[in-house]
């Protein structure tokens, strides 16, 4: 490109003297391209020749520097480059925690998942037990929208924690974070179809209705099981998130791990849910004929905080948010897991607590007015299938505290929960 | 041929936290965010380490505003400044504040291609990996940077005397 040759030409454009003034000319960065030489060249005969050329020169060199000055300003006083062995030093630590992080929190979304599609599970299997009246899915689909946007949230962390830097390796994640959330998200819709099923079926004898729901529940556990193992193995190391979930998984009897866990606990709630279910029928019938429930430890009270409801796991903020009130731990004892359910139309909580010779400790905590956007029902949260542990060894002690009650259950004396309640605290 | 890091960080572990300051506007945070910019590369062989360097800490940085965002933490640090200028001390820290804001908000009001290419050109990039890094083609490199210390030059020129009259 000339400069100036005839009349006619144009001038250098502003671009252009920037770039020769930057010392950035198109193929100055190869050392002796002709081309950059050419160009350099021609434009410092456009130059000579030119005063206009030349005032815009002084122009755009007066701007630049300007700009330079400006930038220059803005910057910290003071940039003392620690020694490099820092960066490795905290490669080192990085490298660690983030395999462990990974294993735990990809390991924490599987788990999580399936817990999801266990609960539609669960809605199947509690529409065949022949309830006289539907189940309520309403309270379920607000913690699933409350589980399907926390799992979302935590797989776009993942992904934002993993910056690299190179194109094709955000967009692998980016599809890889895609297909885990619309999986979640196939996942979570699964309990909504529960309630048609319920709708057709008719009222034939209990245990007709619970080989059906058996049957069923045994190739959603498969299915369920193909997905989530297929994707993410559990390795050894993943303890925590697996422990945290068990717990749950078990006394839901469903698909929460293996297949032994899973045999396991059906086996022991096929015998006691017949039986529990019933009950829990007649006492929260009663109970709900009532009304709000008024003394704290009275029998229908604390047998409906022992009834089996439907319990999402969630961590802590979620349930927070839920239950929408302080939620109350036995204070000095570690809190394992979190869960949120929806016992006749009030809100509850169950936190899982660790008790210092290791067993398990189950604070449930309960609304004691319903709220007014949940609407007071007659109807019985199902039964699921009742815990491994034997319902009869678990002892359970209920108080009122401020707008809840709290219900204790563990394997102890009576008299040790109560002593526990006492260090209630929010 | 394996990437000398600890060399590329000796020459440009500076500018890469200068280029940050720019865009966090926190000193320790540009430094914190550099460091991990390199603890990145470790693991990388890059043709170009040291635009890649400012890839990932462009990266960063961006990631960083989005995850303050998302926990609902706004950075309103020209808000701040003005309220903390009522019991600020000596009139040298407060120049170098106030000029310090004058130029956040100056390369606020540019877009964001502009100020991506100046704050790498002001970083030691060639035309290429400016380029190379924003998308654009070489030859749009000059007239880009001529746009963006133009409109710098006029911002900061209005804030400044936005200021004097002020005072």
């Amino acid at each position: 490109m000339s400069y100036g040759d005839r009349e006619d030409m144009e001038h250098i454009p502003e671009g252009v003297l920037h770039a020769y003034l930057d010392g950035q000319l198109a193929g100055a960065e190869a050392a002796g391209a002709p081309e950059g030489g050419r160009e350099r060249q021609e434009i410092e005969v456009h130059l000579a020749e030119c005063a206009e050329c030349r005032g815009r020169l002084e122009e755009v060199r007066r701007v630049r520097d300007r700009a330079d000055s400006i930038l220059s300003a803005s910057g910290p006083v003071e940039v003392s480059p620690p020694p490099f062995e820092e960066i490795l030093a905290r490669s080192r630590v990085q490298a660690t925690r983030r395999r462990v992080f990974r294993l735990n929190r990809v390991t924490a979304l599987g788990w999580a998942a399936t817990i999801v599609l266990a609960v539609g599970v669960g809605w199947i299997a509690r529409g065949s037990l022949g309830f006289r009246e539907a189940v309520a899915p309403e309270a379920s689909s607000v913690a699933a929208d409350t589980v399907r946007a926390l799992l979302s949230q935590a797989v776009d962390e993942e992904l934002a924690n993993e910056v690299t830097g190179t194109p094709t390796e955000d967009q692998a994640r980016l599809r890889q974070s895609e297909l885990a959330k619309s999986r979640i998200a196939a996942g979570v819709e699964a309990p909504v179809a529960a309630p048609a099923e319920v709708a057709a079926q008719q009222e034939p004898a209990l245990e007709r209705k619970f080989a059906d729901a058996d049957a069923r529940e045994r190739e959603e556990a498969q299915r369920l099981k193909e997905v989530v193992e297929a994707d993410v193995p559990a390795p050894p190391a993943a303890a925590p998130a697996r422990q945290r979930i068990a717990v749950a998984g078990e006394r839901r009897g469903v698909a929460a791990g293996r297949r032994d866990s899973i045999s396991r606990a059906r086996e022991a709630g096929d015998s006691l849910a017949l039986r529990e279910q019933a009950r829990a029928e007649a006492v929260a019938q009663q109970v709900a004929a009532l009304g709000a429930v008024a003394a704290a430890d009275s029998l229908a009270m604390q047998y409906i905080a022992t009834a089996e409801a439907t319990w999402l796991v969630v961590d802590q903020t979620t349930a927070r948010e839920y239950l929408d009130g302080p939620i109350a731990t036995i204070q000095g004892l570690p809190a394992v897991s979190y869960a949120v359910s929806a016992i006749q139309g009030r809100r509850a909580v169950r936190i899982t607590q660790r008790l210092e010779s290791g067993g398990a400790l189950e604070v449930i905590q309960q609304e004691v007015t319903a709220r007014p956007a949940d609407a007071f029902r007659r109807r019985v949260e199902a039964l699921e299938a009742a815990p491994a542990v034997a319902l009869d060894s678990v002892a359970s002690v209920s108080v009122k505290w401020g707008d809840y009650v709290i219900t204790a259950r563990a394997k102890l004396a009576p008299d040790s929960l109560r002593a526990l309640l006492a260090n209630i605290r929010d | 041929m394996r990437v000398d890091w600890a060399e590329v960080y000796r020459t440009t572990f500076e500018d890469l936290v200068r280029f940050l300051h720019r865009k966090v506007w926190d000193p320790d945070r540009a430094h914190d965010l550099a460091q991990e910019a390199f603890v990145r590369a470790l693991n990388h062989e890059p043709d170009n380490p040291r635009a890649w360097l400012f890839t990932v800490a462009g990266n960063l940085a961006r990631d960083e505003a989005r995850a303050a965002i998302r926990r609902k933490r706004h950075l309103t640090l020209i808000k701040t400044e003005a309220a903390e200028q009522a019991v600020t001390d000596p009139a040298q820290e407060l120049e170098h504040e106030q000029r310090m804001r004058a130029v956040r908000e100056a390369l606020a009001r540019l877009s964001e291609r502009d100020r991506d290419a100046l704050l790498l050109w002001g970083a030691g990039l060639s035309y290429g990996e400016i380029a190379a890094e924003t998308g654009l083609a070489p030859g749009a490199i000059g007239t880009t940077l001529a746009r963006a210390r133009r409109r710098l030059v006029e911002a900061y020129d209005a804030l400044e005397e936005r200021d004097v009259v002020r005072r």
